[in-house]
């Protein structure tokens, strides 16, 4: 647990080293998609198509996510995203990704708890599926942060395919999580299919309930309009106060 | 990951061969998939080598075309060209590029420097109006002076005006400064500033990110500031008019997460610097005294976040 003191030093430094690039999420806004807050193509729809046509009608994806921040490419949100994690790291980056997550997990994670399941219990981060020969930065990160609470082995399946679509045959959970409220962690989410995955796979290994919490809504600024979007309507500065689960906090 | 292993990866740099500085030359000179430096820069930076990325951009390079093999052998040339010249070319992975601009997405993929480089350079970057007034050009030498005292480097972009007192007083109180220029290594420019040109090359540190001979041209000296932005731990604006590079510095060093302080009479004076109070890590000063003041605070920063860290995930 953090001090009160504590937590002033490090939202006071998310917000003078990452406020000036980092943008919090949009929930309920007649702009974007109300199951991961991306830019649905067509805008008189409110959920965009891989959302509504592939992970909700699957009935296994996660059933709650949080999004902290949005971020696109050739900008220093990119910068950041990719550099916490280079073989040598960013230190600026590192640090900023260090504090963000430590922040979202301390003051919003009892915005997801379940009436049923109550808070997250379990943690597990989404795998990389391109086989990567060092340990996950995000994995690693969060195992120092969160070391009182046990985490569910979740890994990459031996035989991959599409590792974008929604393939839950893509991951294998090696714990027992029956029955457990699992808090699945990622750094970005693009086109949502890698995570959602990884949910159903908790899911189909009997999880009652998976949380998913990402640190970057990734947007393609190249499609439909999301340029416009990112340019008229993310003109607020990062507040690390905001709900990344769009809910007025408890 | 503590600061402690975060530290032990970053030595872990080495400084890059000459075949793998020639393939640096080679990528940027043949682009291949017409990708953008920037682009190509982040792709250098996620493999953490340079080699593959272009046998993986390019493959025909694989079975390489009498072209190929005369654009390849031209690369090496003028990479050992650079060499016989000490003009020193450094790579955005070597143990030499600092540390801090390369956490920008600005990250040139390459530096040319003239003088000393530090490891961790406390730099601040002192800049504004090339057309300064006689109380800019005297708040910007006191400026200068206070940075020295505190053993910080003073950066600035050797432009006339602001820039040039920056430089010359902290040279003159045996200060240590760079200059970041706009223009080619080999360029001395603006004409008028020939002389501490050399003088911050043998005294201090000159960096270009452009090729030795570029000459000046409209966005060369916005990459200019973005990278001065960068490289400096924040970025002091003395006195600046509506459309200026040290407005787009501003701007740039809050997209960048980097401190940016303010005169007050940039404040008063232009309604850019009025807009700007309020953002994130902007502050104003009417002092000398208050400038060392936020500068101590940002240089101990880090090492206070990176203390609280360390705590966290201690067991």
């Amino acid at each position: 647990m953090a001090t009160e003191a504590e937590l002033r030093q490090y939202q006071d430094y998310l917000v003078a080293y990452g406020g000036g690039y980092l943008r919090n999420t949009l929930w309920a806004s007649d702009s974007t998609c109300r199951h991961c807050c991306g830019i649905p193509g067509n805008p008189d729809f409110d959920t965009c198509y891989p959302c509504s046509h592939y992970y909700e009608p699957s009935g296994e994806t996660s059933d709650r996510r949080g999004f902290v921040s949005y971020g696109w490419d050739n900008s220093q949100s990119s910068r950041v995203m990719y550099g916490y994690k280079e073989q040598v790291p960013s230190h600026q980056a590192y640090r900023v990704v260090n504090v963000m997550l430590f922040y979202a997990l301390h003051e919003h994670l009892r915005c997801a708890a379940d009436p049923c399941h109550g808070p997250a219990a379990v943690w597990a981060t989404v795998p990389s599926l391109r086989g990567r020969a060092y340990p996950q930065a995000l994995h690693v990160m969060t195992a120092g942060l969160l070391r009182n609470m046990p985490e569910a082995l979740l890994g990459p399946a031996g035989d991959i395919q599409a590792p974008r679509s929604l393939r839950p045959d893509n991951f294998v959970v090696h714990s027992q999580v029956r029955g457990q409220h699992v808090l699945l962690l990622d750094d970005t989410w693009t086109s949502g299919g890698h995570a959602e995955s990884a949910a159903a796979a908790l899911k189909r290994a009997g999880a009652a309930r998976v949380t998913l919490l990402v640190l970057a809504r990734w947007l393609d600024l190249t499609r439909g309009r999301t340029e416009e979007f990112v340019r008229t309507e993310l003109t607020n500065d990062f507040d690390p106060d905001r709900c990344p689960f769009g809910i007025s906090c408890p | 990951m503590t600061t402690k292993d975060r530290l032990a990866r970053t030595q872990e740099r080495g400084r890059s061969s000459l075949a793998e500085r020639a393939a640096l030359v080679g990528l940027l000179n043949t682009r291949p998939g017409e990708r953008t430096w920037p682009e190509l820069t982040a792709l250098v930076l996620e493999r953490g080598e340079i080699g593959s990325v272009l046998a993986d951009l390019d493959p025909t390079e694989l079975f390489a075309s009498q072209e190929q093999v005369a654009a390849r052998k031209e690369s090496l040339a003028q990479v050992e060209q650079w060499e016989s010249e000490e003009l020193d070319f450094i790579t955005v992975l070597d143990d030499r590029y600092p540390e801090r601009v390369r956490e920008i997405h600005q990250a040139p993929p390459f530096l040319f420097a003239r003088g000393e480089l530090l490891s961790d350079d406390p730099a601040v970057s002192v800049v504004g109006s090339r057309k300064a007034s006689d109380q800019g050009l005297v708040m910007a030498a006191s400026i200068s002076h206070a940075l020295v005292e505190m053993d910080v480097t003073v950066l600035a972009g050797l432009a006339l005006g602001i820039d040039t007192a920056a430089h010359c007083a902290a040279l003159d109180a045996g200060g240590r400064t760079v200059a970041l220029i706009a223009t080619g290594i080999r360029k001395e420019y603006p004409a008028a500033n020939r002389e501490l040109h050399h003088r911050i090359a043998s005294e201090g540190l000159l960096l270009s990110q452009f090729w030795p001979d570029a000459h000046p041209q409209k966005h060369t000296f916005l990459m200019r500031n973005a990278t001065m932005s960068g490289y400096g731990l924040a970025t002091v604006v003395v006195e600046a008019g509506e459309f200026s590079g040290s407005r787009a510095q501003a701007r740039m060093a809050v997209e960048h997460g980097r401190p940016v302080i303010l005169t007050d009479l940039v404040v008063r004076s232009t309604e850019w610097g009025r807009a700007m109070v309020g953002r994130p890590g902007v502050t104003v000063v009417s002092s000398v005294q208050d400038v060392q003041r936020v500068v101590q605070q940002i240089r101990s920063e880090t090492r206070r976040i990176d203390m609280a860290l360390d705590r966290l995930v201690a067991v």
